[in-house]
């Protein structure tokens, strides 16, 4: 019983991050309709970045927020002098151009910050918390906690304010939108912005649990679009169930079945999705047959 | 004997009826004309007879026969071929394998023979097929070239070609003739006569009226999905409905 | 059931001028699939003088993988470059081929010929089963769910410790024997690689050429249209995709047979999208693209062993020039050059 609680409980913190990660994946699909292959590096970039300002001897608080700012500097430059270039930007040619943006990121980290592991302290300490009878790691609040305030944030941003509402449009109608005089391209910035910071965010608050590595992004990422996948792409809410239930699913079969193909669960996950339900738990749009 | 026969087919795109439980047919071997202002579901229908759009209800039958529940691909094989208004050609092959991809439905090679090489006297009768539409339509000396680069009424011919490839008993054109440059409309229709004269049943969707007058024994005026009239194009033409629709409703007082 | 088709009109009621045999034969695409054929023959005689330049084994054995990733990437660019659907799986299909030959020979003393048509028809089926769901559905599910079949691929490669070795990896792998003649070295299993790569070749080229190759490029070019032309757009991508499988099994099952050693980390996602960047920068859709792909697959790490942290960077980098400015790639560069002379000659004319 106690075992399980555990794993639900470190579950629910690493799916916590997959759903930051989904997240990322949902805002770039609904402007572009390409898959972002380098929402995972920018996690890892902003773990790395911010555990070398840290080790730079900098207050930690700044550490993540120059962390978040050079991972969003990033993706606003990829997409101003990289992926507005492209001529027809077409939802393949965007996506092949990520991948090139993701093997770009990854050597650049590797080349800049090294590829030593890095670390960054618990925000609390790690000093494990008693709550009944676990035994749990600070960090997790702070986990859960940044992941449910920045759900709440985005949901507010694309619904109550004015420059979310316009992104919903330009994703929904480009041409109408475009009439209305809402500009798509700046549309376009502000997701590839939004889901960096996000993914830059996640990457800093589960690097005290786990460390990173110039080569953790991919896997991550890819966790993170299963995520968004099991949630319906495209869809916030199914952004968070679908992390959670990612993350609860991947951590009881570690534990309870066999640790060895944990990181399978993930892809099987997404596999069984695609075929079964390729619109997710809660996409509604019917996905196009051919 | 009806070439096409449609029994109450309706299409829906979110509440919105653009073909509204609309019934017609097109006697084998004649021409028939479509027309309707601008948004009255004339595209919406083609895609529908041809299998692209799947109706809500009705029925659609090809030579007696009923194709609702088949795949675009599947009433191709049954001698249908259409052409489309905005353009869906191959930008990256040459003019003359367009053509001869759209006389795929007539010859027989699959992965295996192809892979093997023994496909060489089937691609050298399609050549011949192709080559043949493509110099009927006077685009033979494009043949090499990208159909990419083809400039738009080019392009509308290239269109054409391809859609004769296949041999059709039932040919859909929609707006041949729109975008391409007068001195090559009669041209067209002319082509469109022959390809009729030798036994292919059309359907055309234009809105040049003096083409349509001219082509068409029988025309079918459509109107927000629905039919507002049908029959010879002098008769249609008088009708108080019709010239509302095009211009107004004003107009019938006039 | 099968459609029967309605009696058809006679050629010969539609009008229109037969083309004399010689017009027909400059712009006809057999012909020019012929050429193609000429040009690889010629090509792999010329590969065939690398082992009397090729000083020391080692330089040999670049010879025997650039054929090897060939058949990676070649495959590759039919499902990519004239399919236009994204595969995340090469490097899968690649390592199950290898997995699949090598172990049925190694714990179970199957001959290696055997096992490496066994491979090769694995990927295949594997492909089968990958893109009979993902493949019914429009837009990149493919690209999700071969992402998604690797990584499966690649955690059974290394946790299935009894059978593939785990992370140490697979060894021991007897090498082919081809008519009782042993191809234990690499100066005599570059002759297998050499020639089963040029038949790869010479089989796109006739494919590419027939009703199924123009039927795949059709779909790539327009779905719609294609299915109103007769093709069933599902069923081509399919073959094309299971196709491609084959090609990257067979590679594999030959670079087991050859290196006598296999390990997870060759096999992995990682290495099916370098894979993509290869195709992208020798040529989307291009013929030639793949030989270019393949050299730079096997030559720039070489090149950059020294500085071998580079190396993503430049694979990287390349790719977004290439998509960004030379979307024909490596391949395209005559076009390239004839396009930028005819440019030249025009302003020099109007100077």
């Amino acid at each position: 019983m106690e075992q399980v609680a555990n794993l639900l409980l470190s579950g629910l913190s690493s799916g916590s991050v997959y759903a930051l990660v989904a997240l990322g994946f949902n805002v770039i699909f609904k402007s572009t309709g390409a898959i972002n292959f380098a929402q995972g590096e920018w996690v890892m970039m902003g773990g790395m970045v911010a555990a070398t300002s840290y080790a730079a001897h900098w207050p930690l608080g700044l550490a993540i927020l120059c962390a978040v700012l050079a991972v969003v500097m990033v993706a606003l430059l990829s997409e101003r002098l990289i992926l507005r270039r492209i001529k027809k930007p077409t939802a393949l040619a965007v996506t092949l151009m990520m991948i090139a943006i993701a093997i770009c990121s990854k050597s650049l980290v590797m080349l800049l910050l090294g590829k030593n592991p890095a670390n960054l302290p618990g925000f609390s300490g790690s000093e494990p918390v008693l709550w009944f009878n676990l035994r749990i790691h600070p960090q997790t609040f702070w986990i859960v906690g940044i992941t449910c305030l920045v759900m709440l944030a985005t949901h507010w941003f694309f619904e109550r304010t004015v420059l979310g509402r316009a992104m919903r449009a330009v994703a929904a109608q480009p041409e109408a939108a475009a009439l209305c005089g809402i500009e798509p391209r700046m549309a376009m910035a502000l997701s590839f912005g939004l889901a960096a910071g996000v993914g830059a965010l996640a990457g800093t608050i589960i690097t005290p649990l786990t460390l990173t590595s110039f080569d953790h992004g991919t896997v991550l990422g890819f966790k993170g679009f299963s995520a968004a996948m099991l949630g319906g792409l495209g869809s916030l809410p199914g952004a968070l169930i679908g992390g959670v239930a990612l993350g609860t699913l991947e951590a009881l079969a570690g534990g309870l079945i066999s640790s060895h193909f944990k990181d399978a669960v993930a892809f099987v996950a997404l596999l069984l999705t695609l075929f079964l339900r390729p619109t997710g738990i809660l996409g509604r749009g019917a996905v196009e047959k051919v | 004997m009806a070439s096409l026969e449609l029994a109450g087919v309706t299409v829906t795109f979110g509440g919105l009826r653009a073909v509204d439980a609309l019934s017609f047919s097109v006697t084998s071997g004649s021409i028939k004309g479509i027309i309707g202002p601008n948004g009255a579901g004339k595209t919406t229908l083609f895609n529908a007879i041809s299998g692209i759009t799947a109706p809500e209800s009705g029925r659609v039958l090809l030579g007696g026969r009923d194709v609702t529940a088949l795949r675009p691909f599947q009433r191709a094989a049954l001698g249908l071929s259409r052409t489309f208004q905005n353009l869906q050609i191959f930008g990256d092959m040459s003019v003359l394998e367009n053509v001869m991809v759209g006389a795929h439905p007539r010859l027989h090679s699959g992965w295996l023979a192809g892979l093997t090489g023994r496909t060489r006297d089937e691609d050298q009768r399609a050549e011949e097929v192709a080559f043949q539409k493509l110099s009927m339509l006077g685009l033979e000396t494009r043949a090499a070239d990208l159909a990419g680069s083809l400039g738009f009424a080019d392009a509308k011919l290239l269109e054409i070609a391809r859609a004769l490839a296949s041999e059709p008993q039932l040919l859909l054109l929609d707006e041949p003739i729109a975008g391409v440059p007068p001195a090559d409309q009669a041209r067209i229709a002319d082509i469109i006569r022959e390809v009729n004269g030798a036994g292919v049943t059309i359907v055309l969707v234009e809105h040049n009226m003096r083409v349509v007058m001219n082509l068409c024994a029988d025309i079918l005026v459509m109107n927000y999905g629905a039919r507002l009239a049908e029959g010879e194009p002098a008769v249609v033409a008088r009708d108080p409905d019709v010239i509302a629709a095009y211009l107004g409703p004003e107009a019938r007082h006039a | 059931m099968k459609p029967q088709p309605l009696p058809a009109v006679p050629d010969s009621k539609l009008g229109g001028t037969a083309p004399s045999a010689a017009r027909a034969a400059r712009f006809s695409p057999s012909a020019q699939s012929r050429q193609r054929i000429r040009f690889v023959g010629l090509a792999w005689l010329l590969f065939a003088a690398w082992p009397l330049v090729a000083g020391n084994d080692y330089i040999l054995s670049l010879g025997i993988f650039f054929f090897i990733n060939l058949l990676l990437i070649g495959g590759l660019n039919l499902v990519m470059g004239f399919g236009g659907q994204i595969s995340l799986c090469q490097a899968g299909f690649y390592g199950l081929g290898a997995y699949v030959s090598g172990v049925l020979a190694v714990k179970y003393g199957v001959p290696p010929l055997l096992g490496v048509l066994v491979a090769t028809a694995g990927a295949a089926l594997s492909a089968l089963c990958i893109g009979l769901p993902a493949l019914r559905l429009r837009g990149d599910y493919l690209a999700m769910a071969t992402l998604g079949f690797n990584a499966i691929l690649s955690v059974l490669f290394s946790e299935l410790v009894s059978l593939t070795g785990g992370p140490n990896g697979l060894a021991n792998i007897p090498p082919v024997s081809l008519a009782g003649f042993k191809l234990d070295i690499a100066s005599r299993f570059f002759w297998l690689a050499w020639g089963v790569s040029g038949l790869m070749m010479v089989m796109l080229s006739l494919l590419l050429s027939s009703r199924a190759g123009r039927a795949l490029r059709a779909v790539a070019g327009s779905e719609i249209a294609s299915g109103s032309m007769g093709i069933d757009p599902f069923r081509s991508k399919l073959a094309a995709f299971m196709f491609s499988a084959a090609c990257a099994g067979l590679a594999g099952a030959l670079y087991a047979h050859f290196n006598q050693y296999a390990s997870p980390e060759t096999f992995s996602f990682a290495t099916s999208v370098l894979l993509v960047v290869m195709v992208a920068l020798g040529g989307w859709g291009r013929y030639w693209g793949p030989l270019f792909g393949a050299v730079v697959f096997t030559a720039v790490p070489e090149l950059l062993r020294k500085f071998q942290d580079a190396e993503l960077l430049v694979f990287g980098a390349g790719m977004i020039v290439v998509l960004l400015y030379l979307p024909t790639g490596i391949a395209g560069f005559g076009t390239y050059l004839q396009a930028g002379l005819a440019r030249l000659r025009a302003s020099r004319r109007a100077s």
